[in-house]
């Protein structure tokens, strides 16, 4: 008899200590979530995202430089993703020059300011996008002080190599069977696309130009780089993308139509700290550099223009 | 009357027998495993074909590699019961036996009576709406050969029938085969192991070995009739 | 010696409870997460936006067309494949795995290249005035190129799995090989079939990465479910957990249906 009670406890016993265990793994599982993590950077079929690792910011290497600093930091910066060409450049010239690396996340503005503002950590934010900028300086995201311009890119039309659409000119674009691709009315791209058109059609072509042009448009991409690819592809006829992609693209391989200064659009890009930098001193450096001589020699080299025109 | 000279290279060896089968006579074929006896069974069915040689059937040609005649198994009219008797699991006993028939496209009335027929015949009354996982093996040997019967078969195969039985109903499936093959007077060939089911069936016997007839003469001296 | 015993026991409940109970919780979790976010109201409001209701339909339709060509050309094809020996079967069977571990990124990348205006096939058919690319017929090729495994492994392991001598005594019995395919080959790989077509429906509606590459982001055109929702959380985040929680509800609703679906026929596997 006392034996079956004493079994019966035993089993009771189990079945608690069981539960609790259970319990103790997803507790432990949510505070590892609300604690900060390190940067999570997604993966974005369309973006040309460079990095991946979940890198912790506080990785030390050591490094072979015969310098003072012993110590090499890792930054992370969220990067509009029409600088993923000038990007393959900066990388190295900043290594050289402070000893710190420099990883990239590449995608769309509206894409990176929603990852900072589900919790990712970067030091960095380069941003294609005023709204963007003030919306993540409202938000307490950036350490406003040191949100400066960085550059300036105006909008074209590019056309894949050898014209498969024919399109001589902006009224072409409106012609019925032509196929353009464009920005998401989010991506930095796309908003200024749809400024760029609506000025057009105010000043030059009429609201039907404008209404038979966004028939033709057979694909939104959520990045810049995405609509140089499709045009790039010749699977359109023709894109609306920043002058920097056609002014760094390879000879031949596209072609464009330029939009009259009157009814373009100049997007300032910012560059600034995030609050969530582990290294306000490195962040700094890369700032610095960015904004630098050498910086902008680099990003004029892309065909991004001074911010200052 | 059923003229067989077929020859295929089959594995391990060349598969070559001539052999003729009279109406109304069982043919016992023995040998070992591989030996080729469900492949000779196969080719007359028409579920294997021959590289060589001819099959006739009541003068009707089923195969022929000269001619390049290959009637079609469905074509043939022959009763062929497998070792494990094959009943299609999701179909009754009843379904079972009228398969042949619907699948000759024989009207729902006329297809019950006969089947009710071959049940009551066969005395399966008590499992007509069994399922084949509800059938001991004898039972499922009946069924099979109800369901072969069911489309008045011109030719009957049987390989191994014995085998799965227990000793009551032996009998009743061994006398059941000789009274259909004798009633209906069409060839039998039985392929079985057991020595005993040769001497008590008493019939003309053949041993098959690595492809090739072995004992007793196989072909009838009689004239054959076309 | 009994002492060692109970506890050896007791042991293996704790561990079973445990690893149950984080799978359990694992899987559970986040699809709660996503009910989390929202109300009804917000839920059925989103429900009417165009958008949702375009991508909705989109998916729909295209899942539904990708299943009806995987099921028609696939069950023949499997069929045969599991019953005949030709030469190259062995590489036939590695083609039909392989989208299943290619990234689907690169499956759209190919896809693209292949059919689209300056791809090796696609430039002769752009002759013609067909161009597949940026269409609904892009998404379709698409999701058949993904989901399409699915159907094809299940329906090969059911059909060699199945007893050749069913199909001989059949076709000795008088019935023509369709007959046979119709009446006894079907109903007896038919619960099977069924769960790979469930299967491949669910991978086909929830495909992302080849459609975005090959067919473009289009809303009413091509941008499916997953599309909208891509585009939606750069934007318009309850949009976004709007249609991940349609995408949910309509994967529990067809593993419902189908499961209610097999029982009531009670086949014999």
């Amino acid at each position: 008899m006392n034996l079956m009670i004493f079994m019966k406890i035993k089993k009771d016993k189990l079945l608690s200590g069981t539960i609790l265990c259970i319990i103790l793994c997803i507790a432990l599982t949510f505070a590892g979530c609300t604690s900060t993590s390190p940067a999570q950077v997604t993966t974005n079929p369309t973006s040309i995202t460079r990095v991946q690792v979940t890198a912790t910011p506080s990785t030390t290497v050591v490094t072979m430089k015969p310098t003072t600093q012993p110590i090499q930091k890792t930054l992370i910066a969220f990067t509009a993703a029409s600088l993923t060409g000038a990007s393959d450049k900066i990388g190295p010239a900043f290594s050289n020059t402070s000893g710190n690396t420099v990883k990239f996340n590449l995608d769309g503005t509206q894409v990176l300011k929603q990852q900072v503002e589900q919790g990712a950590n970067a030091d960095v934010f380069i941003s294609a996008s005023n709204t963007y900028t003030n919306g993540l300086k409202n938000e307490g995201y950036l350490i406003n002080s040191t949100v400066k311009n960085l550059t300036s890119n105006y909008i074209i039309v590019i056309i894949p190599a050898g014209n498969p659409g024919n399109i001589k000119s902006l009224a072409d674009l409106a012609t019925p069977g032509k196929r353009i691709a464009m920005g998401t009315p989010e991506v930095p791209v796309g908003v200024n696309t749809r400024q760029v058109i609506n000025k057009l059609a105010n000043s030059t072509y009429n609201t039907t130009w404008k209404e038979d042009l966004n028939k033709n448009v057979k694909t939104f991409e959520t990045t810049e780089p995405g609509v140089v690819t499709k045009v790039a592809l010749g699977e359109v006829d023709a894109g609306f993308v920043y002058e920097s992609s056609y002014k760094a693209a390879k000879n031949g391989t596209l072609s464009a139509i330029n939009i009259p200064i009157n009814d373009n659009v100049l997007q300032i890009y910012t560059i600034g700290i995030l609050n969530s930098t582990v290294d306000k001193v490195a962040a700094q450096q890369l700032e610095d550099f960015m904004l630098s001589s050498a910086g902008q020699k680099i990003l004029s080299d892309f065909g991004f223009r001074p911010y200052g025109s | 009357m059923l003229d067989i000279s077929v020859s295929r290279q089959l594995r391990d060896f060349e598969l070559s027998v001539d052999l003729t089968v009279k109406a109304g006579e069982n043919l016992i074929l023995t040998g070992n495993n591989g030996a080729g006896k469900s492949t000779l069974l196969n080719m007359v069915a028409g579920l294997m074909t021959p590289e060589q040689g001819h099959i006739v059937l009541n003068g009707t040609t089923l195969f022929d590699s000269g001619k390049r005649i290959d009637v079609p198994p469905e074509e043939r009219r022959i009763g062929y019961i497998f070792q494990n008797a094959a009943i299609f699991p999701h179909l009754t006993v009843t379904e079972n036996i009228a398969y042949g028939l619907r699948a000759m496209g024989m009207g729902k009335p006329l297809r019950e009576k006969k089947v009710t027929g071959l049940i009551k015949q066969l005395n399966l009354d008590q499992l007509k709406d069994y399922k084949a996982d509800q059938l001991s093996g004898g039972q499922k040997q009946l069924v099979a050969l109800g369901r072969a019967i069911a489309i008045d078969p011109v030719l009957l195969l049987l390989d191994e029938p014995f085998r799965a039985l227990d000793s009551t109903m032996y009998p009743i499936v061994k006398e059941y085969i000789q009274d259909v093959v004798r009633s209906r007077d069409i060839p039998c060939i039985l392929v079985t192991h057991h020595i005993s089911d040769q001497e008590s069936l008493d019939r003309r016997t053949c041993r098959i070995h690595e492809g090739k007839i072995k004992d007793p003469v196989p072909l009838y001296q009689e004239a054959v009739q076309s | 010696m009994a002492t060692h015993f109970r506890i050896s026991k007791s042991l293996a409940l704790v561990v079973a409870v445990t690893s149950i109970g984080l799978v359990v919780a694992y899987l559970a979790l986040p699809i709660i997460a996503l009910f989390f976010h929202t109300n009804p109201e917000q839920f059925i409001s989103s429900l009417t936006e165009p958008k949702v209701i375009d991508a909705i339909v989109l998916s729909l339709i295209t899942s539904t067309i990708a299943m009806g060509v995987i099921v028609l050309v696939g069950t023949p094809a499997a069929y045969f494949h599991s019953r005949m020996d030709y030469p190259g079967k062995s590489i036939v069977d590695i083609l039909i795995d392989l989208p299943l571990v290619l990234p689907p990124a690169v499956a759209g990348l190919a896809l693209l290249l292949l059919y689209g205006r300056m791809g090796l096939i696609g430039q002769y058919l752009h002759i013609f005035g067909i161009d597949i690319g940026f269409t609904i017929i892009a998404v379709i090729m698409a999701q058949i190129f993904v989901a399409s495994p699915f159907y094809l492994r299940q329906a090969k392991a059911l059909f060699r799995q199945l007893d050749p001598s069913y199909e001989q005594t059949a076709r000795s019995l008088g019935a023509s090989p369709l007959f046979v395919f119709a009446t006894i080959v079907l109903p007896l790989t038919f619960e099977g079939l069924l769960s790979g077509l469930v299967m491949t429906f669910a991978r086909a509606l929830g495909e992302f990465g080849a459609t975005i590459m090959v067919a473009g982001n289009l809303p009413g055109v091509t941008q499916t479910m997953p599309l909208a929702i891509y585009g939606a959380m750069q934007g318009d985040f309850n949009t976004a957990i709007t249609i991940s929680i349609l995408l949910v509800l309509i994967s529990f609703g067809i593993m419902a249906i189908i499961s209610i679906l097999t029982k009531r026929r009670g086949l014999i596997a």
